[in-house]
């Protein structure tokens, strides 16, 4: 009788045992690169979030361990280098930060969300949306953006980005500089009326890779192009929701191999008019030889350049640094004495899905096993409850999803928001790669300078141009390539 | 059964047959560590990256065999060719700069007669070796600036404003600036070789040039430099390697601008594979890098070997 309990307690103590071993062993771990969200050494503020975040989301599922990877630190390059060698090694994340555009530019590294995003996401209360269907919780407009060229989606956007002219209003004071601008013809006239003070105006830096000139690129190329951009668009892209959308790598590739886009366009002088006009006259001296946005901080608070054209992310620092008056504004608009092909006075926002929340689940995910409890892991992060958690200290980013407030700092940005999307985007993502992206500043940046002529400059750049056209075409086969 | 016997003076009594066969085989064992991580991570990655260049890696998926298409690719763009002229001119500069700056404050240390003098400046010279080079190159950012820079800022002290310059900013200095950062360069591994083969010299020799009335210029001349060929050769070798390899400074200042100015073979390479996922292209850019190195390897080694003194 003793024997038999023994027997049968030792066999209750192997099952019990055998099934501890076992929930061990389903245990999923999913690890996850969240960027400068999860900064535990610059930030402490984050990781007391996240993982409080992390905590709550592995009381509900004892079997899914979240592993975060702290923010790498350094530039976006250190990271994609990084990320990079992880692929190449089979040891990536989970779930990954990266850009709208190298992502779809990188499409077979990711998972198409598509499915996930029309089922119901549970971590949001019943009767708000993205309850029933997730993809609901996300500003349409953001959607329409960060869609890739094949028609999917390979990431949720939680936050995204603007940028504004941040203004020294001491030293514009003192120098009797008004910046009540009515257009871009008043802000290069105070750009001169600053130079000839022996003050550097504008602080915007141009490189090969990304750099903030990129961004005035296309302030000056959809000006240029204003009167065309709309045409180019394919049905494929439409949505009822941007109007004023940035062309997909599709749409400008078309345009491009139709020779709508092309430097014999005179458009296209009328884009180096501008470029030329607001190098000679505005751009900070040396802006060549300058390669982050912390060296333009450092010389806006310094005095040495009077204006500075920074993003939401960095209003924290200028905030908590700048021992002078700031102003953050934007530029006036252009109207058709800079650009004759503008239908009406325009300024462009530059900003939009580049911001710090940008998650996808890597292709890998699939064949660990790791696909379900990632997608999960991502519903629960993107229900507002979790996202307003993640605003609270990530002040330098607006949110996008559906009921979720931004930090104090951020909010002097909603009327920029407001402006129209500029038609042409990026150098980087133009033609869905850097590899054409980079060219193109080189050029740009050679042009700048006065270091290549106007009519080298052109035939360089369409030679770039149709390169990038015959690439696209080789590798996505699009129906339009060989008309 | 074997047992090895241990005599009185504590010297083992192992079989000659047997001290022989480990006196071979030993050394074989403990370099078998070494040429293990050589064949790992130097042999297999090189022969591996021979087989890349000739297919479209993306480093993951993709890898289909498209023959020479990366390298002819690779001649048909301008901005490679103009990595390699900028290679050329980068490598150049620096190799003469750094020689002959290493080499004059190794001269002068040599000179100084007092053992302790001469021990303070070599270690005041050597101590700036352990500073990251990264730090350096972040150093000489804020030297080189247009706005708060200590060059331009000293121009204008001593009344030379006009010649202030964005030395990294425009094409015509920037891969000058490159090659000058760490000026004056005695805080250099070519300057340690110096001061070592210069001190490793016959003191008879140098005694008997000077009792011969031989004057410093002629002793430096005739006597310092051939002697020290061997290294001179050794430290251009490192340097051209170097000037091949180079990546640093383009990632921290100039991102290969303006245009192509600071565009060099080994940024080419890293920005290939990781900007822009071409690792195969990447691979083939490796292949010319390795075959242009051995190139000038094999040269250099020729002239330190040619009628050598020191050599039969």
């Amino acid at each position: 009788m003793r024997l038999s309990i023994l027997a049968k307690g030792l066999t209750m103590g192997l099952m019990g045992l055998t099934a501890l071993t076992g929930a061990a062993y389903a245990q999923t771990t999913v690890k996850i690169y969240m960027g400068q969200l999860y900064a535990p050494d610059s930030d402490p503020r984050s990781k007391e979030t996240m993982d409080a975040i992390i905590a709550d989301y592995e009381k509900l599922h004892p079997d899914t361990k979240i592993e975060p990877v702290p923010w790498l630190g350094g530039d976006q390059s250190t990271y994609f280098a990084w990320l990079s060698t992880r692929y190449a090694a089979g040891d990536e994340p989970d779930i990954g930060w990266s850009h709208y555009y190298t992502r779809n530019a990188e499409a077979d590294r990711w998972t198409a969300l598509n499915e996930y995003l029309d089922g119901p996401n549970d971590y949001i209360p019943a009767g708000q949306p993205g309850h029933d269907k997730w993809n609901d919780e996300f500003f349409d407009n953001v959607k329409a953006q960060i869609r890739a060229p094949d028609g999917n989606w390979y990431q949720v956007n939680t936050n995204w980005v603007e940028t504004g002219l941040f203004i020294n209003n001491d030293l514009m004071k003192a120098n009797g500089i008004d910046t009540n601008w009515a257009s871009w013809t008043d802000f290069i006239k105070s750009c001169k009326n600053l130079k000839a003070k022996g003050i550097q105006p504008l602080g915007v830096f141009a490189t090969p890779g990304w750099s903030t000139d990129q961004w005035l690129d296309t302030l000056l190329i959809s000006a240029a192009f204003a009167d065309q951009i709309p045409s180019w668009h394919l049905p494929a892209y439409e949505n009822p929701f941007m109007k004023d959308r940035q062309l997909t790598p599709e749409e400008m590739a078309k345009a491009t191999h139709d020779g709508k886009f092309s430097t014999t366009d005179p458009r296209f002088d009328t884009f180096l008019d501008l470029t030329k006009e607001v190098t000679d006259n505005c751009i900070v001296e040396g802006f060549a030889g300058i390669t982050s946005l912390d060296q333009i901080m450092n010389l806006f608070f310094n005095d040495k350049v009077a204006m500075a054209w920074l993003g939401t992310w960095n209003a924290p620092t200028v905030r908590d640094t700048a021992k002078f008056s700031v102003t953050t504004t934007y530029f006036p608009p252009f109207t058709s004495q800079n650009s004759k092909y503008l239908t009406q006075p325009t300024i462009y926002r530059v900003g939009g899905p580049s911001s710090s929340g940008q998650f996808g689940i890597s292709s890998g995910a699939a064949d660990r096993g790791t696909l379900d409890a990632s997608v999960d892991f991502l519903k629960f992060l993107t229900a507002p409850a979790q996202a307003q958690r993640i605003a609270a200290y990530d002040e330098g980013n607006l949110p996008v999803i559906k009921g979720v407030e931004p930090a104090e700092v951020a909010k002097g940005f909603s009327a920029i928001s407001q402006l129209p999307e500029r038609g042409i985007t990026d150098a980087v993502s133009r033609y869905n790669g850097e590899q054409y992206g980079t060219p193109h500043n080189r050029l740009l940046q050679s042009f700048m300078l006065g270091e290549i002529s106007r009519d080298e400059m052109k035939t360089q750049y369409q030679a770039l141009l149709d390169k990038a056209v015959a690439d696209q075409c080789e590798a996505n086969s699009w129906d339009w390539c060989n008309k | 059964m074997t047992s090895i016997a241990i005599d009185r003076a504590g010297v083992s009594s192992v079989p000659q047959s047997r001290l022989r066969i480990m006196s071979r085989w030993v050394p074989f064992l403990f370099l078998l560590p070494v040429a293990a991580e050589l064949i790992i991570f130097r042999y297999i990655p090189t022969f591996s990256a021979f087989y890349h260049s000739l297919t479209n890696w993306d480093g993951r998926k993709k890898d289909a065999f498209i023959g020479f298409k990366n390298f002819t690719d690779l001649f048909n763009d301008n901005v490679f060719r103009d990595a390699f002229v900028n290679m050329a001119k980068y490598t150049s500069l620096r190799t003469i700069a750094v020689l002959l700056f290493a080499f004059i404050a190794a001269e002068l240390i040599f000179s100084i007669r007092n053992e302790r003098v001469r021990m303070f400046w070599k270690i005041a010279f050597v101590i700036p070796l352990v500073v990251p080079r990264s730090v350096i190159y972040l150093m000489w950012a804020f030297i080189y600036d247009p706005q708060v820079g200590l060059i331009n800022e000293a121009l204008n002290l001593i009344g030379l404003g006009a010649w202030q310059q964005p030395w990294l900013g425009q094409s015509s200095t920037a891969l000058g600036a490159l090659a000058f950062i760490g000026f004056p360069f005695v805080s250099s591994l070519a300057f340690l070789i110096f001061v070592a083969s210069l001190e490793g010299l016959p003191r008879d020799i140098i005694e008997t040039a000077q009792l011969e009335g031989c004057s410093i210029w002629k002793r430096i001349w005739n006597v310092d430099l051939p002697m020290l060929r061997g290294g001179i050769v050794f430290v251009a070798v490192l340097l051209i390697l170097e000037g091949l390899q180079t990546t640093e400074p383009q990632l921290i200042l100039t991102r290969g601008g303006p245009g192509t100015s600071t565009e060099l073979p080994a940024y080419y390479l890293y920005r290939t594979a990781f900007d822009y996922g071409k690792f195969g292209q990447a691979c083939a850019v490796g292949v010319v890098m390795l075959g242009v190195g051995l190139i000038f390897t094999v040269i250099s080694m020729w002239l330190r070997y040619r009628s050598a003194y020191d050599v039969d």
